[in-house]
């Protein structure tokens, strides 16, 4: 029997301004906000930096004096864990020495592996369960995928896997809307490089469909292998294909392309939304799915609204015993 | 055992739109929203203005299809309206006894306005600010008690309350003011309504105001605040809500660290005296100095939960 977990992804309280949200009176806020609308656990974004206090281990050590009091402070908003953490092993950080690393190279898995070993750590000590890796660099990075590429990448997060494996966590691939991997077969290559048990697969349903793919139809073909989905909603596609210019980041998703698209992720059902939300959790139900559901909306205009209306959705439209969970 | 307390939620709220910081009022896809998102935290009943009626009405085809879109969405009804005369004008001033048949007119509106629904309480403020009524007596006292009892009377009639919420800047607003006017006003057709905030800036222990009063109190707001009144501020004029020389903003929602009322307390009060009616989450000029009516009002939802209803002792 299917038993689907929600999650709240906690960067949505985070605007595009890096020295906001750092006080922890605000996170704590933002911690019982989601409380309130019934969220009992969270996902944390990797990040960098002093004003990121939830971005990594050390930083949460810092802010909270331990892992043990990030865990109370949670408990004490009536939050009961994390459940998982997006980490991008492309972004140069501070703490990395702000080196370039791409999953292709395979002269960068040993590095990938131990950026990654603190937060399969931490999450192994806080009681998480995913670690949710961008599967590649975008597109722009290395251009179109060789066999060899998609190779190297699972070699990467092969090795990545087996290392999180060790903490009890479980490594998933995130195919994000600029990613390398355009193709349900590139994907599925990927896949078949992997170890069924270490590395899974990671469908955000708002970036895949910006990036043309139908979420649904990617979920049913690799519901074996799912082992961690977010939920958001998409307006916009990305139809002229402009992901694969360079800067694509900016240009694309911050700029909004071409067509000055002034937001991609929306709440769910959003007007003209194009995901197909109550057929996405109905396709989790009949494939037995048990894993986390992460609601991300990230850069709208007020998170408590957005976070009231994405709560509302789940509870009218896609779980009614969502709250009593 | 302690019945499960009933939470309504009284009508303020801003968003950010394309237009701007603007009110739900400018259309009813707004209006929807808002009542989704307060839906989500699970409110059963909604207070509104009896000036937000005919907008109501205008977006809903009628305020009974705007409280058929409430219960759609999990709500029990339209539990209160909400009137006030902030300043006295030459047709309007409780305080003055020719103007009393205009407001009455106004009153025998706002009962027409609500035809059709079963709404609980008739909220007035009862006086116009205080700086448009100083010095104020008891003479005037007793003529504001006249109107109400005789308002009193058509809202019982319509199957209402009229209860009677005090402004720390209105001219009934010292306990001695307070007990004049109940004293004056039949307990049969004027009824008590407790804000918490407004009170507790006027120097007064709200609960111990309940507690005088609760045989006649029909509801409450439940909101925090900062600052007690430090002088004269009740006095300034045109708004001392927004245009206090010292405290810029009075009113929170609770559980802020700076809170002032003692919420446990009076929710302690509330369940030993068996009140059985309605809590309502009032979130007044929640976005003032960066504030957020959404957030203020899950962080309200978060203290009833895993605060107020264990000092209530709501079973889990």
């Amino acid at each position: 029997m299917s038993d689907i977990r929600w999650s709240y992804a906690i960067n949505q309280f985070r605007p595009h301004q890096f020295d906001k949200f750092v006080r922890r009176d605000d996170q704590e806020r933002a911690f019982k906000v989601l409380s309130a609308l019934g969220f009992r656990y969270l996902e944390l974004q990797a990040s960098s930096g002093r004003w990121q206090p939830l971005g990594r281990p050390e930083l949460i050590e810092r802010s909270f004096g331990s892992l043990d009091g990030f865990a109370r402070a949670l408990h004490d908003c009536n939050l009961t864990g994390i459940s998982s953490v997006y980490w991008n092993p492309s972004m140069p950080i501070e703490e990395d020495g702000y080196e370039y690393r791409s999953a292709r190279n395979p002269e960068h898995v040993e590095k990938i592996v131990e950026a990654a070993r603190p937060f399969a750590a931490m999450l192994g000590a806080l009681g998480g369960e995913v670690l949710v890796g961008r599967a590649t660099d975008q597109f722009a990075a290395g251009g179109e995928l060789t066999d060899s590429d998609i190779a190297a990448v699972a070699s990467a997060w092969n090795a990545v896997g087996a290392m999180t494996a060790t903490y009890g966590v479980k490594t998933v691939v995130d195919i994000d809307t600029l990613s390398a991997f355009r193709t349900t077969e590139q994907i599925a290559r990927l896949l078949e490089l992997t170890d069924p048990e270490t590395v899974g697969l990671s469908v955000d349903t708002g970036d895949v469909t910006i990036a043309m793919h139908d979420a649904l139809e990617l979920i049913s073909t690799f519901a074996n292998r799912l082992g961690h989905v977010q939920l958001k909603d998409a307006v916009h596609v990305d139809e002229l294909g402009e992901y694969a210019q360079p800067g694509a980041d900016r240009k694309l998703l911050l700029n909004g392309g071409s067509r000055k698209i002034t937001r991609w992720s929306w709440e769910l059902g959003v007007e003209g939304g194009r995901v197909d939300l109550p057929g996405v959790i109905s396709t989790l139900k009949t494939n037995y799915y048990d894993g986390w559901v992460v609601v991300e909306t990230n850069f709208g205009r007020a998170p408590a609204e957005i976070a009231m209306h994405n709560s509302w959705y789940i509870q009218n439209h896609l779980d009614t015993d969502f709250k009593r969970k | 055992m302690t019945p499960t307390p009933k939470w309504s939620y009284m009508d303020h709220w801003a968003i950010d739109s394309d237009q701007g910081r603007t009110s739900p009022y400018i259309s009813r896809d707004h209006m929807e929203r808002y009542i989704h998102q307060l839906s989500a935290l699970g409110f059963r009943g909604f207070d509104t203005f009896t000036f937000s009626l005919f907008p109501l009405a205008q977006m809903f085809g009628s305020v009974v299809g705007f409280e058929k879109f409430l219960q759609a969405n999990g709500f029990d009804k339209i539990t209160g309206v909400f009137t006030a005369y902030p300043s006295a004008t030459e047709s309007r001033a409780p305080h003055r006894a020719e103007t009393h048949e205009a407001i009455i007119g106004d009153i025998k509106n706002s009962i027409a306005a609500v035809d059709g629904l079963s709404v609980e309480n008739f909220i007035v403020m009862p006086t116009n600010t205080y700086f448009m009524v100083e010095p104020n007596s008891t003479e005037k006292i007793k003529t504001t008690a006249d109107l109400w009892n005789r308002a009193g009377a058509l809202i019982r009639d319509a199957g209402m309350k009229l209860t009677c919420h005090f402004e720390f800047w209105g001219a009934i607003r010292t306990r001695e003011e307070i007990d004049l006017f109940f004293e004056y006003t039949d307990p049969e057709l004027v009824y008590f309504f407790c804000d918490a905030a407004q009170h507790t800036i006027a120097g007064l222990n709200p609960t111990e105001l309940y507690l005088a009063y609760q045989e006649r109190c029909t509801g409450f707001h439940f909101k925090d605040t900062h600052n007690v009144d430090p002088g004269e501020e009740y006095r300034t004029p045109p708004d001392p809500e927004l245009m206090s020389p010292t405290v810029r903003r009075w009113f929170y929602e609770m559980g802020t660290p700076e809170g002032l009322v003692d919420f446990p307390a009076l929710a302690k009060a509330i369940v030993d005296t068996n009140y059985d009616g309605w809590l309502t989450i009032e979130h007044d000029k929640a976005d003032t100095d960066g504030g957020n009516y959404a957030e203020a009002t899950c962080i309200a939802k978060w203290y009833i939960d895993n605060v107020l209803d264990e000092a209530m002792g709501v079973a889990k």
